[in-house]
């Protein structure tokens, strides 16, 4: 057996498992608080990314200016996604709302391809250094994209344990009457969780760049490795899928190096799948 | 209470000449054909997507997956064994039904609603995966190619007209058997689950047992309107099985109204329609088509068929929740949950 192999899958692991991470907070953020499931969240990813292309190629912006821009933007734009997508149906069934963030993917899908064509495109790392680890190759850019995603993902956790908002954020998801009853702005609430799920897609965007390219194309496929995750942790729990997404991250990229890079993303729902008959609150829900 | 409406037969009268007589009339060349062949097939894929909305009050996201299965089982068998479509048309749905048997036995068990959504999202994505990627058996992300249509009495239903009264005569068919079924002490069954489980339970009605038995009758019904697809157009690809046909499947019910027997084929005729109108715009019709399903969502519920039934006055009004998509959802917790 080849440590060195071991070493690289574990690294590149990190790196999809941290993508997986900040995507899956915000999936399940969203279900955990409004118990809505957003189809759009994969397309929001992928305007981050495509946006940051545009803003770094066509328009001359820096890295670190253009995603600090895009996922501004973008945080605002989960406002409209709350407003348009999401509000006037929250009073009809649950399932409505997957209809209407269906249309809205289909919608940003659709209306990048026309606008950016379904080619891959590059994006200009601000540094990428490579060094040698042991025998693992690691990339400064990826380091960037790891640390990033774990400040990011520790600043919701402090966010939704030590403030009052978020104090008022969880309380809304754990019972919005009461919540109401007892003087919470629900609607706000409401309003914020989208902002800051839609600004956690963005930044999961402008960060896949790092070690990808950005495409149209890309968010179908990471929704559905988020819903894995966020099936196999139990829906909308925030810390679970962190866990998860890293742990998923790791094995399926050693699954893709020993048994098969066909089946890579196959594995994903082998394993929600599994989870769901065995334990179907997922590994860390409550029944 | 469902209330048989009397639209449904004098509707039913010139909506049956217009179709006997379109491809004579309006649609006389063969590409022309080829779309009225297409409206019934999606209508039967639609119908089969929404028992599952309307009836059952659930939704599938794996529902192009059994079409695409239905598609691949019928052109396969005709392909490797050399077995006639005519056996393929009846493999297809057992195959579909057997597989969404033990799919909706796996997911219905346990979850229901957005869980199942997701679930089932999952196992569709599983299958695209398997259609892509297992080359010796599905041909890879080109498919399969050159399966022969079906043959009756030596002579091959090759020309559109021909598959279109064909298909046509299987649509009205599967109408009629929703139609019974509806009625019938299963679908009787099916909809108390739909209306109240808790209740439908405690009068004795098996809940899971009747939900995984209707869900696996939505994925054969689907899965004979894939084999119906893959004679027609006479190729599969991967593609079938993915969320692109999960979404025309999603407008022609939506568009079309939930729990309303004929929406759906009312649905299916006005997407192939306004699609094919819309053919010029190419890369621009699906984001079309997303702005209307979003318009559909917000300003009409319940679809143009229901709409239809509101305006013609003379009928008695059904039963507000009937038409409403997913009238049985009123399970959010903190009742209702009009806020955000």
């Amino acid at each position: 057996m080849n440590w060195d192999i071991i070493g690289q899958q574990l690294w590149n692991g990190l790196l999809s498992g941290s993508i997986y991470v900040i995507f899956a907070a915000g999936l399940s953020l969203v279900f955990g608080v409004m118990r809505v499931i957003n189809m759009a969240h994969g397309e929001l990813t992928m305007l981050g990314a495509m946006l940051l292309y545009t803003v770094t190629k066509l328009v001359g912006l820096g890295y670190f200016a253009g995603a600090a821009l895009v996922v501004v933007v973008m945080a605002m734009a989960g406002f409209l996604v709350n407003r348009v997508t999401v509000r006037p149906f929250l009073g009809r069934s649950e399932l409505v709302v997957i209809l209407s963030t269906v249309a809205l993917s289909f919608m940003l899908l659709n209306g990048s391809l026309v606008v950016w064509g379904s080619t891959p495109k590059g994006v200009d790392e601000p540094f990428n250094e490579i060094v040698k680890l042991g025998g693992v190759y690691i990339t400064t850019a990826g380091l960037l994209l790891v640390g990033v995603c774990f400040t990011a993902v520790l600043a919701l956790y402090l966010m939704l344990t030590r403030t009052k908002l978020g104090k008022k954020t969880r309380a809304t998801g754990q019972n919005l009457l009461g919540a109401r009853l007892i003087g919470i702005n629900t609607t706000a609430v409401y309003d914020t969780t989208l902002i800051m799920a839609s600004g956690l897609a963005a930044l999961a965007g402008v960060l896949i760049v790092l070690v990808s390219t950005a495409s149209p194309n890309l968010g179908q496929p990471l929704l559905i490795t988020g819903f894995a995750v966020v099936i196999v942790a139990g829906m909308g729990n925030v810390a679970g899928a962190v866990a998860v997404g890293l742990f998923l991250g790791v094995t399926e990229a050693l699954f893709g190096q020993f048994i098969s890079t066909y089946y890579r993303q196959g594995y994903l729902y082998v394993v929600m799948i599994i989870v769901l008959l065995l334990r179907p609150q997922g590994l860390f829900g409550r029944k | 209470m469902q209330v048989r409406s009397p639209l449904r037969y004098w509707f039913g009268v010139p909506v049956l000449v217009v179709a006997l007589l379109a491809p004579v009339s309006l649609f006389t060349n063969s590409y022309n054909r080829g779309l009225l062949v297409l409206i019934a097939i999606y209508a039967v894929g639609g119908l089969s997507l929404d028992y599952i909305m309307g009836e059952m009050g659930q939704f599938s996201f794996g529902h192009a997956a059994f079409w695409g299965f239905g598609a691949y089982v019928s052109a396969k068998l005709a392909l490797d064994l050399g077995i006639s479509p005519w056996f393929g048309f009846v493999a297809a749905p057992v195959a579909a039904g057997l597989v969404g048997l033990l799919i909706g036995y796996i997911a219905l068990r346990r979850t229901r609603g957005l869980e199942l959504a997701i679930v089932t999202l999952g196992f569709g994505v599983l299958a695209w995966t398997v259609a892509l990627r297992w080359r010796p058996v599905t041909g890879g992300p080109s498919g399969l190619r050159q399966i022969p249509p079906p043959s009756l009495f030596g002579w091959e239903i090759r020309s559109e007209m021909a598959y279109y009264y064909f298909a046509l005569i299987l649509l009205l068919g599967v109408v009629f058997i929703l139609s019974r079924m509806r009625e019938a002490r299963f679908g009787r069954a099916v909809r108390s689950i739909h209306e109240n489980e808790d209740l439908a339970k405690s009068i004795g009605v098996s809940a899971t047992k009747y939900y995984v038995l209707a869900f696996s009758f939505a994925c054969a019904m689907v899965g004979f309107s894939g084999a119906l697809y893959a004679h027609h157009f006479r190729f599969v690809n991967p593609n079938l099985l993915g969320l692109q046909y999960m979404f025309i499947f999603l407008i022609v019910v939506l568009v079309g109204g939930t729990g309303t027997l004929w929406g759906p084929v009312m649905g299916s005729v006005i997407f192939v329609l306004v699609s094919e109108w819309l053919r010029a715009l190419q890369e621009y019709r699906f984001l079309i088509f997303g702005v209307v399903l979003l318009l559909v969502v917000l300003f009409m519920p319940s679809g143009v068929y229901p709409a239809l039934q509101k305006a013609s006055g003379r009928l008695r009004e059904r039963s507000d929740s009937k038409g409403q998509v997913f009238s049985g959802g009123q399970k959010h917790e903190s009742g209702g949950a009009k806020g955000g």
